[in-house]
């Protein structure tokens, strides 16, 4: 091996072990999030690439299922953006999805995550900052945390 | 082995958030902490969290051990060592749950009593 390679190979190591690129997992609804999430896109607002989104048509339909599945593959984190309090299209469907995260926090301390791996975010078709300020907010915290312990974090 | 531990644990939790007493605490939430229960007692925030959590703690618990005597008979000694739940805790879940009818003495093992889950209806 040259000294080059040598060098290459050596601070390409340093580099992996320093940079940590959260894996993010961000539940969109269909009418308002989802919405929001393409206005940051199309107002070429810059984000952190370690997210990707999956649609549904209310962010009730996130069963605790999908959230607990998200975490066993590898997710570092998982997001869950919805309507705000009482701009659902399907009227109270956010209100479920409240109850149903703020029980997924507790129950996913059971399995050695943080609970700051799990957060509920309010945003509407209009607020594209909003949403990629949650995105940088929420990817700041998980790097902050670490990987996940099923990938071999803490 | 260490799959299917956490396999049955996510099951567990699914069943947990499926559960009376869970969905109960949370959707009492409002009531609890304003205009408190039937005897005017209100909840502060911060006690209801930990009850709730502590609630969701026990139930995943009860429900992984519901899961293994769902398979057939165990004893206390066999449940802990699938679940690594602490054999203490472990007789307290078990009376717990015979008392409500979830599981039934069905035999021993030796001297070790072995425990069914009841078939749900």
């Amino acid at each position: 091996m040259s000294t080059e390679a040598a060098h290459h190979g050596s601070s390409a190591a340093v580099e992996g072990e320093k940079a940590f690129d959260p894996k993010l997992l961000v539940f969109c609804c269909n009418w308002c999030s989802y919405a929001g999430a393409d206005l940051a896109g199309v107002s070429r607002l810059q984000m952190p690439p370690n997210f990707r989104v999956i649609r549904v048509m209310c962010s009730a339909r996130v069963d605790p299922e999908f959230v607990l599945r998200a975490f066993e593959r590898g997710a570092d984190g998982v997001l869950v953006a919805g309507c705000h309090p009482a701009d659902c299209h399907y009227i109270g469907g956010n209100y479920r999805t409240r109850r149903r995260i703020a029980l997924l926090k507790m129950l996913i301390q059971q399995f050695g995550f943080d609970p700051d791996r799990l957060k509920l975010e309010w945003v509407s078709a209009g607020e594209g900052e909003k949403f990629q300020k949650t995105i940088i907010e929420f990817t700041n915290t998980v790097k902050e945390l670490g990987p996940s312990p099923y990938r071999g974090g803490v | 082995m260490r799959m299917a531990h956490r396999e049955a644990k996510i099951r567990a939790a699914l069943r947990t958030v499926d559960g009376e007493r869970v969905r109960w605490l949370l959707g009492k939430k409002g009531s609890l902490t304003t205009t408190g229960n039937v005897f005017g007692e209100i909840v502060s925030e911060q006690r209801y969290d930990v009850v709730v959590q502590k609630a969701a703690s026990i139930e995943l618990e009860r429900n992984m051990l519901l899961q293994e005597m769902e398979t057939g008979p165990r004893t206390i000694h066999e449940l802990h060592e699938t679940t690594n739940i602490p054999k203490t805790e472990l007789v307290k879940h078990i009376i717990a749950l015979k008392r409500w009818r979830l599981v039934e003495q069905v035999g021993m093992k030796g001297q070790s009593p072995q425990y069914v889950a009841v078939p749900r209806k």
